[in-house]
């Protein structure tokens, strides 16, 4: 048993898939174990909060569900963080009843309202001014600088030219750097 | 798009500073001539740098790991869900009957709880002290919850004059109440549905055009901040009045958050936040998080931050800051634990919210004999909070404590005497309301919904 574990701990992402595409169970829980941390990571970072363990099983369990058709060809991680993003898009918009309860907050792409501009730059951190990006930024910045996915990667995960990813991911650490260096100089 | 700013005296255009960071941050887009260029020129290099540091110092700042370990549920999902299909095969109708049996067990067990517990008795014999504990707790709280039946008004709400308290804090009483009812088991909830939903049309009645629940005065975020947290913890989003009601009250509720991240009485008079009423603010805003409020997050973090600027070296809070509270230290520690705890619940930064929390705990300890019901209420939910709802033995002294003190005959049986400090403030309904909120954290059952 130990040797047959330790074969899976040393097979790739692709291998693993392959082998429960054929109903090896042992190989999706080598799978889960691998990549639940980062993923867990990933819904944290975007603000998912106390639901991030429930999508973490969501996602895994419907990379399962999909297991016939996941192509050897396409990038496992790739694939999975596709999964990733339906799942917290499926998240979000059975919570969008009560998102429309905080009417107008989005209505200019900001993430914080116009007339919480004094409070920019104020005691920020680095995890507050992630928290300030807009939506559509905030999930390039975490799928680039955290999960270290590649623009093309990012751009096949989100649907979206590898130029707006590059457009996006710039915006976003400008935009931080520049509230963190403005805060800096106050203090 | 940054537009290419110098030019080589080789001719070659310096690349995008769009390009330079895709260079740093090794998205794979470049071309090689492009590469070589930004390593080789000073200025390109000298941006790259820049950026590097950045990027380095933003994943030096990022919590490293958030615990994560599903590989257990994950695979037994997967089991439940290929195995129906399994039974199915075999022989479809009868996979439905187990789980028939099993639905209708469930409600008859829900039915047992609560306020049928007193009329009933059906956990009778239990020699396990732990469950004997929940039951008393329940008839406790049944008893209660039926006094507040009998005290509310025609118009949904609870009188305070009539219970020796003060008009002005009519809507927190009530406010109070209908949180009191919120976090009651289901059971006792659908029993007092009809009380419940007079004490929201009357919350929402009292709302203005500002969105701010009951009249303008200088306590006037007290009347709000509870009104607000009971109208989220009743669950009745998918009520289109009450819906808006919230969205109003959260506006205001934001509007009202000062500079420093906390929340003090009228903004427009004092500028300085406070304890007790940044802790009800944030009571709301923790309810309207875990009802799946969007955007709510910022102004949450910058009001957990700013209880965690009050903490003292001991433990402590302050009131409007650190040391300066004399007579209601341990209530402040209380509150303070509670909405440190409520943000680590309820948000993502973990460490160093949750170090606060844990002194103010410490400090705690063995003030749970205590007899202001304000303390006992943040001191059963801070540790509630901490626990994840289920019972601990401080939370027991807490709750018996409180059920040591309850009226048990007569016309105020249920009630409690208003004899704390605060007593003259909010009278018997603030007193009963507060030991019933006590008596309902950390119950040891996991809760759903509310704390």
């Amino acid at each position: 048993m130990s040797q047959k574990k330790c074969k899976l701990t040393e097979m790739t992402d692709v291998e693993l898939m392959i082998l429960t595409g054929g109903g090896n169970r042992n190989a999706f829980s080598e799978i889960v174990n691998r990549h639940q941390q980062p993923l867990m990571n990933f819904f944290c970072r975007l603000g998912v909060n106390r639901d991030a363990e429930d999508l973490v099983q969501d996602t895994f369990v419907r990379l399962y569900k999909y297991k016939d058709r996941y192509k050897p060809e396409a990038k496992f991680t790739t694939f999975l963080y596709l999964l990733a993003r339906q799942v917290r898009v499926d998240y979000i918009r059975k919570g969008a009843r009560q998102s429309e309860i905080v009417e107008g907050f989005e209505s200019s792409g900001e993430a914080v309202p116009a007339e919480y501009d004094r409070f920019r730059g104020l005691g920020a951190d680095m995890e507050e001014s992630l928290l300030r990006l807009p939506e559509t930024m905030r999930e390039v910045l975490v799928l680039s600088v955290y999960q270290g996915f590649k623009y093309a990667e990012i751009s096949e995960m989100l649907g979206v030219p590898v130029g707006t990813v590059k457009s996006r991911v710039f915006t976003a650490l400008q935009k931080m750097r520049e509230e963190l260096n403005a805060a800096r100089r106050k203090n | 798009m940054q537009p290419a700013e110098k030019i080589k005296a080789d001719g070659a255009r310096c690349p995008s500073e769009e390009d330079i960071l895709a260079l740093v941050m090794d998205a794979g887009v470049l071309e090689e001539p492009m590469r070589l260029h930004i390593e080789s020129c000073p200025h390109c290099a000298k941006k790259a740098a820049d950026w590097r540091s950045f990027v380095r110092e933003m994943k030096a700042d990022a919590p490293e790991t958030f615990p994560c370990n599903v590989t257990a549920k994950v695979m037994s999902a997967i089991e439940a869900e290929e195995n129906p299909g399994k039974a199915k095969n075999r022989s479809g109708r009868l996979v439905t009957f187990p789980a028939v049996i099993r639905a209708v067990a469930a409600v008859l067990a829900a039915l047992f709880t609560g306020i049928i517990l007193t009329k009933v008795f059906m956990l009778a014999g239990e020699s396990n002290k732990k469950m004997s504990d929940s039951v008393s707790n329940g008839v406790t709280v049944g008893s209660a919850l039926e006094w507040l039946v009998s005290a509310q008004e025609k118009n949904g709400s609870w009188d305070p004059v009539k219970w020796g308290g003060k008009k002005e804090y009519e809507v927190s009483l009530t406010g109070m109440a209908l949180l009191a009812f919120a976090r009651s088991n289901n059971g006792t909830r659908d029993l007092h549905h009809k009380q419940l939903m007079k004490a929201v049309d009357y919350l929402i009645l009292s709302q203005d055009e500002s969105g701010r629940f009951g009249a303008a005065f200088d306590g006037q975020m007290y009347n709000h901040g509870i009104a607000t947290a009971a109208l989220l913890e009743a669950d009745l989003l998918e009520n289109e009045r009450v819906r808006e009601s919230v969205a109003r009250a959260l506006k205001f509720t934001l509007s009202q958050q000062l500079e420093s991240g906390g929340w003090g009485y009228d903004r427009s008079v004092d500028k300085r936040a406070n304890m007790s009423v940044t802790a009800w603010q944030l009571t709301g805003l923790f309810a309207a998080i875990k009802s799946g409020v969007n955007n709510i997050e910022y102004p949450t973090v910058r009001g957990v931050n700013w209880v965690r600027s009050m903490l003292e070296p001991g433990g402590g809070f302050g009131y409007q800051m650190p040391g300066d509270s004399v007579s209601s230290n341990q209530t402040l520690t209380a509150m303070g634990a509670y909405c440190l705890l409520g943000g680590v619940k309820n948000l993502r930064e973990m460490r160093l919210w949750g170090v606060g929390a844990k002194a103010a705990l410490d400090k705690m300890a063995g003030t749970a004999e205590q007899s202001d019901y304000y303390h006992n209420y943040f001191l059963a939910a801070a540790l509630s909070e901490k626990t994840g709802g289920v019972r601990t033995p401080e939370i027991t002294i807490v709750h018996d404590q409180m059920k040591n003190r309850m009226i048990r005959s007569g016309a105020l049986a249920g009630s409690w005497e208003p004899d704390d400090k605060w007593g003259s403030v909010g009278g018997r309904l603030y007193a009963t309301i507060m030991a019933t909120l006590s008596l309902e954290s950390g119950t040891g059952i996991p809760q759903d919904k509310g704390s």
